[in-house]
C-alpha cells in the first residue's frame, strides 16, 4: 500500500512535534524513520497509526484520505518497543486476537495463527505465556500478532531498542527476511543509524519534527542534503572544519591555517562555513599527489584492519584512518589531502550544502 | 588473652546469643497466642455453644464443652425462624451487590482512567471528597428515596443504594492506570474498540483488583445489618443478621438456639475468610474498609 | 488504486457521539452518587434548617435554627455526645496500643504466621449481630463465662448489661474486639513498609529489642499511626450496630446508652422527627470534619 503524508502537522500545547512532513512511502518498502530522540519520529508514527490526532494536513492510503480515522478501522500492524502482548493471553491467544475481534470463525483464526507463528519461528511456544518468554521472543509473538491480520501498514516503534546487542542483529535480519518475505509496507521507527542503514530500502531523517532528507541509505550518508543530515550519518562522526573561502582557499576559522580549494570557488568570499570530511574521505596522499595541508598526530588508536588518527589542524581537532602499517607518533606531521567523494561545504549559518 | 581464652568466650557469646534468640521467639509464641486466644474465644463460645443442651448453657460455672453435642440445636432453630429463606436472601442480595456494583464500577473506573473528557481529573476529585461523608448521615433521605420508589420492603432497595461506590471506583481505578497506555493501542490497532478492550484486555488483566472488590463487597453485603434493619419488614424478606437479630428479640434468650444460628450467618464469611485471607486482608490494608 | 466511489476506509466521523462515550460509562455510576450521595448530602443540610414536619402533606413549613437548638438542649442528645466521646476515647487509644504491639509480634519471622494472622483478622469478617450475640451470652450475669473467669481472681459477679454503669464498659470491650483486626492490618502493612536496613544499622550499633522498638519502630510508624487514629475516631463515632445485639436494640438497659447515631436513628425511625434526625447528623458531622482536621494540623507539626 502506497502512503502519503502531506504536510502533516502536530502540536502538543505549544510544543512542536512534528511540522509540515510530507513524504510519500512506496508500496512494499521498508522505511525507516530515524533521527534523534524528541524529533517527533514516534509521533509521526502515531499520527499513521491514528493514535494521535493530527493538527493539519494529511494522510492517504492508496490515495484515500484516512486522517481522522480510528487506529481499529485502518487496518494496520503495530510493534511497540516493548512489546505490549497481552499477559493473561497465551502466544496462540495474543496472535489470533485481531481475528478474534474481527469474529473469525475459531478453527479459522487459530489456522491463521499457527502459520504466523510459524513464520516467526515461534511455532513451538504457542502456549506459553508472555512472561514467559525471552525478549527476542516476545519480539517474535508482537510481529506475528501485528501481521497475522495481513494489514496493509506494518509499523515498527524501535522495536529493536530493548533487545541485547547480540540479539538486535538477529531480529533486524530476522525483520528484514520477514519483511521481504510478505511484502508489507513497513515503517520501522529507531535513532540507530546503523539498524536504519542496513534494514531500510528508505530513510525518512528527521530532526526537531522536521524532515531533513528522504532518501536511499547510501545516497543519504554520500549526499546529504544539510548538514544534520551528515552530521548524524557515519561513525566515527563526520570531521568539522569551519572557516571561510578567499581567492579560491578555505582559510581556517582561527587564522591559522589555510589551503587552496578550488572547489569551493563557488561560495560567496568571506561567508562563513563549514567544511565537512568524513573520516575514510581524508588520507596521507602518494608523494606525488601533493598534500593540503600538514596536520600534527595528537593520538593514534589501531583497531586491527585499520587505524584511526586523531590531528590536530590549526587548533581544531580531526579524525582520519591511516593505512594499517603507518603508526605516526604523536607530535609528528603528516601530510593529509581530501578525496571529492564524502568532502561536503555546508552554509555556516544555515546548514544547507552547497557543495 | 590467649587464643583459647577468646575461643572460649566467642563460643559463650554464640550460645548466649543462641539463648536469646530461643527465649526471643518463645516469648513471641506465648504473647501471639495469648492474644490469639481472646480475639477467638467469642467464636469458640459461639461455636461450642451451640451444640449445648438448655440445660449446659444455663449453669454457673458455665460448661466449657457440651457433654454431647447436640445438633438438634440447628433443627430447632430452622424449625423457629426461616433462616433458609434468610440464607437465601442473603446469598441473593450479596451475589446482586457483587455483580452490579462490581459492573458500575468497572465502568466508572474505565472513564475515570482511560478514556478523555474535559474536568475528568476535577469531577474524580470532588467524588473522592465525598467519600469523607458518613452513610449514617445519607440514610434519612436515602429512606425516603426509597420510600418515594415504592421499594420499602423490598429486597432491591438493600443493593440499589450502593450501586455507586466511590471507594471501589477508586481502588480499580488506580489499578487501570497503573496497565501501561501500549496495551491499550495495541488492542485498538488490532481492531479492538473502548468496549472491547475493556472486557477482552483490561478486565482479564485486573482480577487481582475486581477479586479484592468482589471479596470486601461481598463481607459488607453479608454483613449488612443498619440499612436492612430500616427498610425490611416482612419474614420473607430478611437477611441473615436480620432475621438473626430479630430471632433473638422474638424468640427470647435460648443461648444454644442464637448460638446455632449466629454459626449459621458467620460460617459462610470465615468460610470466605479462610479461602482468601491474603486478598481480603490486602485490600483492606490497602483502602481500609468502609463502614 | 481504488476505483472512485468504492472507498475502502469508509467512515464517518461522529463527534457528538465521540464526546458523549465518556459519559455512556459513567452514566450508571454517576446516576447511582447523585442519588444517594449527593442528594441526600444536600438534602439532609436542608432538612436540618426545617421546622414544621406536616405528616399529612410531607412538608415543612417553617425554615430556622429550632432543630439545633432542641437537639443541643435534649438530654438525650447530651447523654448521647458523652457515651460516644467515652466509648471514642477509650477504644481509640486502647486499640491503637494494642495493635501496635500485636502487629509488632505478627510481623516477625516466625512459623505459623499465618495462623496467628488468621485468628487475629476473624473478627473483622464475622456479622456484628452474630458477634455480638456470643459476647451478650459472654457478659451474661448469671451463665456468663466472662464472670466466671473474673471469680478465679476472686471478683463478684457483674451485671455487664443490666447495670447502667456497666453497660458502657461491655459496650466499649465489645468495641475493642471488633475493631481490633482491622487496626492491626494497617499497622501490619504500616511495619511492613519501614525499610529493614533501619533496624540492621540499630542492631549493628548494639541498640536492645525496647530500644529500638521506641526510638525507631514508633516513630516510623508515625504516619500510620496517625492514619488509623483518624479512620478510628470517625468510625467509633459513629458506634450504633453492636448496641443491638447487646441490649436488644434498646440503648442500653435504662435508656442510658444513648450514642449520637442512635440518637439520629431515634428521632428519624422511632420519632419521625426528620428535621432532628437531620442536625444531630450534620452536628455529628461537624464533629468528626473538626476532629479530623486536628488530627491533620497536629500530625503535619509532629512529623516535622
Amino acid at each position: 500500500m502506497k502512503v502519503e503524508m502531506r504536510g502533516l502537522t502536530k502540536h502538543f500545547g505549544s510544543t512542536v512535534a512534528v511540522e509540515d512532513f510530507t513524504v510519500t512511502l512506496e508500496d512494499g518498502h521498508l522505511t525507516s524513520i530515524l533521527g534523534p530522540s524528541g524529533c517527533g519520529k514516534s509521533t509521526v508514527l502515531n499520527l499513521l497509526a491514528g493514535i494521535v490526532p493530527a493538527t493539519r494536513g494529511e494522510i492517504l492510503f492508496d490515495g484515500e484520505a484516512v486522517t481522522g480515522l480510528p487506529p481499529e478501522l485502518r487496518g494496520i500492524g503495530l510493534v511497540f518497543q516493548n512489546y505490549s502482548l497481552y499477559p493473561h493471553m497465551t502466544v496462540l491467544g495474543n496472535i489470533s486476537f485481531p481475528l478474534e475481534i474481527k469474529k473469525v470463525p475459531r478453527a479459522q483464526r487459530e489456522e491463521s495463527a499457527r502459520a504466523m507463528a510459524a513464520l516467526v519461528h515461534v511455532d513451538n511456544l504457542l502456549h506459553r505465556k508472555p512472561r514467559e518468554l525471552s525478549g527476542g521472543q516476545q519480539q517474535r509473538v508482537a510481529i506475528a500478532r501485528a501481521l497475522v491480520k495481513k494489514p496493509n501498514l506494518l509499523l515498527l516503534d524501535e522495536p529493536l531498542s530493548n533487545l541485547d546487542a547480540r540479539l538486535r542483529l538477529e531480529m533486524r535480519e530476522e525483520i528484514r527476511r520477514i519483511q521481504q518475505e510478505t511484502r508489507v509496507t513497513t515503517v520501522f521507527v529507531t535513532h540507530d543509524q546503523e539498524e536504519a542503514m542496513s534494514i531500510s530500502d528508505r530513510i525518512v531523517l528527521m530532526n526537531a519534527g522536521r524532515l531533513q532528507q528522504e532518501d536511499e541509505p547510501q545516497r543519504l550518508y554520500h549526499e546529504p542534503r544539510n548538514q544534520f543530515v551528515a552530521d548524524f550519518l557515519g561513525t566515527p562522526p563526520i570531521n568539522h572544519l569551519p572557516g571561510h573561502m578567499k581567492g579560491g582557499a578555505f582559510i581556517l576559522e582561527g587564522g591559522q591555517a589555510r589551503f587552496p580549494f578550488s572547489r569551493g570557488a563557488g561560495a560567496p568570499e568571506g561567508r562563513p562555513l563549514i567544511l565537512a570530511v568524513r573520516a575514510e574521505s581524508a588520507h596521507v596522499p602518494d608523494p606525488d599527489e601533493g598534500a593540503l595541508f600538514s596536520a600534527s598526530v595528537e593520538s593514534i588508536y589501531a583497531m586491527g584492519k585499520e587505524v584511526l588518527g586523531y590531528f590536530d589542524i590549526g587548533g581544531h581537532s580531526f579524525r582520519c584512518y591511516l593505512d594499517g602499517d603507518m603508526l605516526p607518533r604523536p607530535g609528528t606531521e603528516i601530510p593529509i589531502a581530501f578525496r571529492e567523494r564524502g568532502t561536503f561545504l555546508f552554509d555556516g549559518e544555515t546548514g544547507e550544502r552547497l557543495l | 588473652m590467649t587464643a583459647k581464652e577468646s575461643a572460649g568466650l566467642c563460643a559463650e557469646i554464640a550460645r548466649a546469643n543462641r539463648l536469646r534468640a530461643l527465649l526471643a521467639r518463645g516469648a513471641t509464641y506465648f504473647f501471639l497466642a495469648l492474644g490469639a486466644v481472646v480475639m477467638l474465644f467469642p467464636f469458640f463460645w459461639m461455636f461450642t455453644s451451640a451444640f449445648k443442651t438448655p440445660q449446659e448453657v444455663a449453669t454457673f460455672p458455665p460448661r466449657w464443652l457440651p457433654a454431647a453435642p447436640r445438633f438438634e440445636n440447628f433443627a430447632t432453630v430452622f424449625e423457629k425462624a426461616p433462616f433458609g429463606i434468610y440464607f437465601l436472601n442473603s446469598a441473593l442480595i450479596t451475589a446482586a451487590s457483587v455483580a452490579g456494583t462490581g459492573l458500575v464500577t468497572i465502568l466508572a473506573a474505565f472513564a475515570f482512567s482511560r478514556l478523555k473528557f474535559p474536568g475528568r481529573n476535577l469531577l474524580f476529585t470532588l467524588l473522592l471528597s465525598l467519600m469523607m461523608i458518613p452513610f449514617e448521615m445519607l440514610v434519612i433521605t436515602n429512606y425516603e428515596t426509597i420510600a418515594a420508589w415504592r421499594l420499602i420492603d423490598n429486597r432491591l432497595s438493600l443493593f440499589i443504594p450502593f450501586l455507586g461506590s466511590i471507594f471501589y471506583t477508586y481502588i480499580l481505578r488506580n489499578f487501570f492506570l497503573s496497565i501501561p497506555d501500549g496495551l491499550y493501542w495495541s488492542a485498538r490497532v488490532d481492531g479492538a474498540g473502548n468496549w472491547t478492550y475493556l472486557w477482552k484486555v483490561m478486565v482479564p488483566i485486573a482480577r487481582p483488583a475486581l477479586t479484592t472488590i468482589v471479596l470486601l463487597n461481598a463481607i459488607t453485603s453479608w454483613n449488612s445489618f443498619m440499612w436492612p434493619m430500616l427498610v425490611i419488614n416482612s419474614t420473607a424478606n430478611r437477611t441473615l443478621p436480620l432475621g438473626l437479630y430479630v430471632f433473638m428479640t422474638e424468640g427470647g434468650i435460648n443461648f444454644e438456639l442464637l448460638m446455632a444460628a449466629s454459626t449459621v450467618v458467620v460460617l459462610p464469611i470465615i468460610l470466605l475468610f479462610l479461602i482468601a485471607r491474603k486478598q481480603i486482608v490486602g485490600g483492606v490494608a490497602r483502602g481500609g474498609m468502609k463502614g | 488504486m481504488t476505483a472512485p466511489g468504492k472507498r475502502k476506509y469508509a467512515y464517518r466521523d461522529r463527534p457528538l457521539a465521540r464526546a458523549l462515550e465518556p459519559l455512556a460509562y459513567l452514566t450508571p455510576f454517576l446516576a447511582a452518587i447523585a442519588v444517594f450521595t449527593l442528594y441526600p448530602v444536600i438534602n439532609v443540610v436542608l432538612m436540618s434548617f426545617k421546622e414544621g414536619y406536616q405528616m399529612l402533606t410531607g412538608r415543612f413549613t417553617q425554615v430556622g435554627m429550632e432543630n439545633y437548638a432542641y437537639v443541643l438542649r435534649d438530654r438525650y442528645f447530651i447523654n448521647a455526645l458523652q457515651n460516644t466521646a467515652i466509648y471514642v476515647a477509650v477504644v481509640v487509644p486502647l486499640s491503637t496500643i494494642l495493635s501496635i504491639l500485636i502487629a509488632n509480634l505478627l510481623n516477625r519471622k516466625v512459623k505459623g504466621m499465618a495462623l496467628f494472622q488468621t485468628a487475629y483478622f476473624m473478627p473483622m469478617v464475622t456479622a456484628v449481630t452474630a458477634a455480638g450475640l456470643a459476647w451478650k451470652f459472654m457478659f451474661s450475669r448469671d451463665f456468663g463465662v466472662i464472670n466466671q473467669i473474673l471469680s478465679w481472681f476472686g471478683a463478684g459477679k457483674i451485671n455487664w448489661l443490666q447495670a447502667p454503669e456497666w453497660s458502657l464498659w461491655a459496650l466499649i470491650i465489645y468495641g475493642v474486639w471488633s475493631i481490633l483486626p482491622f487496626t492491626i492490618i494497617l499497622m501490619l502493612s504500616g511495619l511492613q513498609n519501614i525499610d529493614e536496613t533501619h533496624y540492621i544499622a540499630a542492631r549493628v550499633d548494639g541498640a536492645k529489642s525496647a530500644r529500638i522498638f521506641f526510638r525507631i519502630t514508633v516513630p516510623m510508624l508515625a504516619p500510620t499511626i496517625g492514619l488509623v487514629l483518624t479512620i478510628n475516631t470517625i468510625s467509633t463515632s459513629k458506634v450504633f450496630n453492636e448496641i443491638f445485639p447487646l441490649f436488644n436494640g434498646r440503648p442500653g438497659p435504662s435508656y442510658n446508652l444513648y450514642t449520637v447515631v442512635y440518637y439520629i436513628y431515634d428521632q428519624f425511625y422511632i420519632k419521625w422527627k426528620l428535621g432532628r434526625a437531620a442536625a444531630a447528623a450534620m452536628i455529628l458531622f461537624l464533629i468528626i470534619f473538626v476532629i479530623t482536621m486536628l488530627q491533620q494540623v497536629i500530625q503535619r507539626k509532629w512529623s516535622h
